[in-house]
């Protein structure tokens, strides 16, 4: 297997669009080829992230749609769903393409539309990322399996309620930098703590956003990479695992399996440690998710992920960044977008080109892309050229 | 409280079938007391499409052991982790317990 590198990525404003599914998808690619410098007609594969285009805008089977909009004529293009992992997976198989020598250029795009529906329709669109028989069916959402989750977090490890919130407001911190993000202002602890509830312990200010959006990344082998952009960002390690969605499968909750064997293989992959990361993109479908991913992928001892956010660790100036973009929370989650979006928030970081919001002199990246209640897990780990 | 458990996967069941509907290995009935604790609980208050709200969900934990989630009955109060419950009955909405 070769190298491979980042040469572009691309992304739309996250937040509520006019343009269709597919345009935004076709945006993202244009603006990532651009990055690149390189026609369309050199990418030789294409593969798009999306989870439920069909449920949110009664369209399927948009790989060669969005393709053939961003003119990359007759390509392979192939659609990767994985729930809220589906840009994760979509990028891993762009890594695995070009790493084979199967080809030298991949183009990876993630896109979702959600604001055409009702928010009790895409509660209900959303909880089929679970186990549809046992869960939704008893009249559970995701909001409510994280509610289970936390709760019983809190009840195991002593994490509190505070600590939870905080991880809202640090996010929304970051994502007021950043100008792609669905909601660029504060939220305070008390607004977090007091918001309307959603499902308990989790409020309105605990649940990621409802977004439309798209991101883009073009990848092409590290040997050549120069060639393309000034400032290529190496792949170091691209990693995925699975497990059972429905939380009665699992003997823990507080955990995730999949995020553990993932982080693991990643960090094995890329040959550093957990102190060498200078910055991560960490899944915040609810600021409890942080917390455990935080645990899993072991930069925080069990039972105390939530230190990170409260202790400032995981804020911008703090030891290791977490969800610069402003994660879920606050830059949106267009579910089939969020995992390449993490890809493009970390190249701009090891670029140095993330302006206000700027890790100084970042040189590793982690991003963590989580499926449903735990079901799919991707995780990459990037690293500036030198 | 009549169960299903899968000979495969051990998932638990409240209504028969020949096999199991996640992993299609055979089920076998086991008489069980229908009493359990709460392993974890929400109440939701913005629901699944339809369904009214609040309500509570919980992760039961059953005595003979394994979890199923369910419904607790309407009239519950805030449970706790711990607390004891009992299967009271099948909804449209599956199981439903009653905190004892
Ligand atoms: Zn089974």
């Amino acid at each position: 297997m070769r190298g491979v590198s980042v040469i572009g990525v691309g992304i739309t404003p996250f937040g509520v669009r006019a343009e269709s599914l597919v345009a935004l998808g076709a945006i993202a690619c244009r603006d990532a080829l651009e990055d690149a410098g390189l026609g369309p007609e050199r990418i030789e594969a294409f593969f798009l992230g999306n989870f439920a285009g069909q449920a949110f805008t009664g369209q399927n089977h948009i790989a060669p749609m969005v393709a053939h909009a961003a003119g990359l004529g007759a390509v392979p293009c192939t659609r990767l769903e994985g729930a809220c992992a589906s840009g994760g997976l979509a990028m891993r198989q762009g890594v695995l393409a070009v790493a084979s020598g199967q080809v030298d250029f991949a183009l990876i795009a993630g896109v979702e539309k959600m604001t055409c529906a009702e928010t009790d329709q895409t509660a209900s669109i959303l909880a089929a990322a679970g186990d549809v028989a046992v869960e939704a069916s008893v009249g559970s959402t995701f909001p409510a399996l994280f509610g289970l989750i936390a709760r019983r977090h809190m009840h195991e490890h002593g994490t509190t309620r505070e600590e939870i919130a905080h991880v809202a407001v640090k996010n929304h911190a970051h994502g007021k930098l950043n100008p792609n993000a669905h909601m660029q202002k504060d939220v305070t602890l008390p607004q977090v703590m007091d918001a309307r509830p959603v499902a308990e312990p989790l409020g309105l200010f605990d649940c990621s956003l409802i977004s439309d959006g798209a991101a883009a990344v073009v990848l092409c082998p590290s040997e050549t990479a120069s060639a393309h952009h000034e400032k290529p960002v190496e792949v170091l390690a691209s990693a995925q695992a699975s497990d059972s969605p429905a939380l009665s499968d699992k003997r823990d909750i507080t955990s995730f399996h999949a995020t553990q064997k993932a982080g693991e293989e990643a960090f094995s992959q890329a040959g550093l440690s957990r102190e060498d990361v200078d910055l991560a993109e960490i899944h915040d479908c609810f600021t409890m998710a942080e917390i455990i991913a935080l645990e899993d992928l072991g930069f925080f001892a069990k039972g105390e992920g939530g230190r990170g956010a409260v202790e400032g660790m995981t804020k911008l100036g703090g030891a290791m960044p977490v969800n610069t973009s402003g994660g879920l929370k606050s830059k949106g989650h267009p579910v089939g977008a969020t995992g390449v979006a993490q890809i493009h928030e970390l190249t701009l970081q090891l670029r140095g080109e993330a302006g206000a919001r700027q890790v100084p002199g970042a040189e590793v990246g982690l991003a963590h892309n989580l499926g449903g209640s735990g079901a799919t897990c991707a995780v990459h780990i990037l690293g500036a050229t030198a | 409280m009549e169960t299903f458990v899968c000979a495969g996967c051990g998932r638990i069941y409240l209504e028969g079938a020949e096999r199991c509907g996640h992993c299609g290995a055979e089920m076998e009935q086991r008489q069980a007391s229908g009493r359990g604790v709460v392993y974890s609980f929400s109440s939701v208050h913005m629901g699944a499409q339809g369904m009214p709200t609040p309500y509570l969900l919980a992760l039961v934990e059953l005595e003979e052991g394994g979890r199923i989630l369910a419904r607790l009955a309407d009239d519950a109060s805030e449970p706790s982790i711990g607390d004891k419950v009992v299967f009271s009955g099948l909804s449209d909405t599956g199981p439903v317990f009653r905190i004892l």
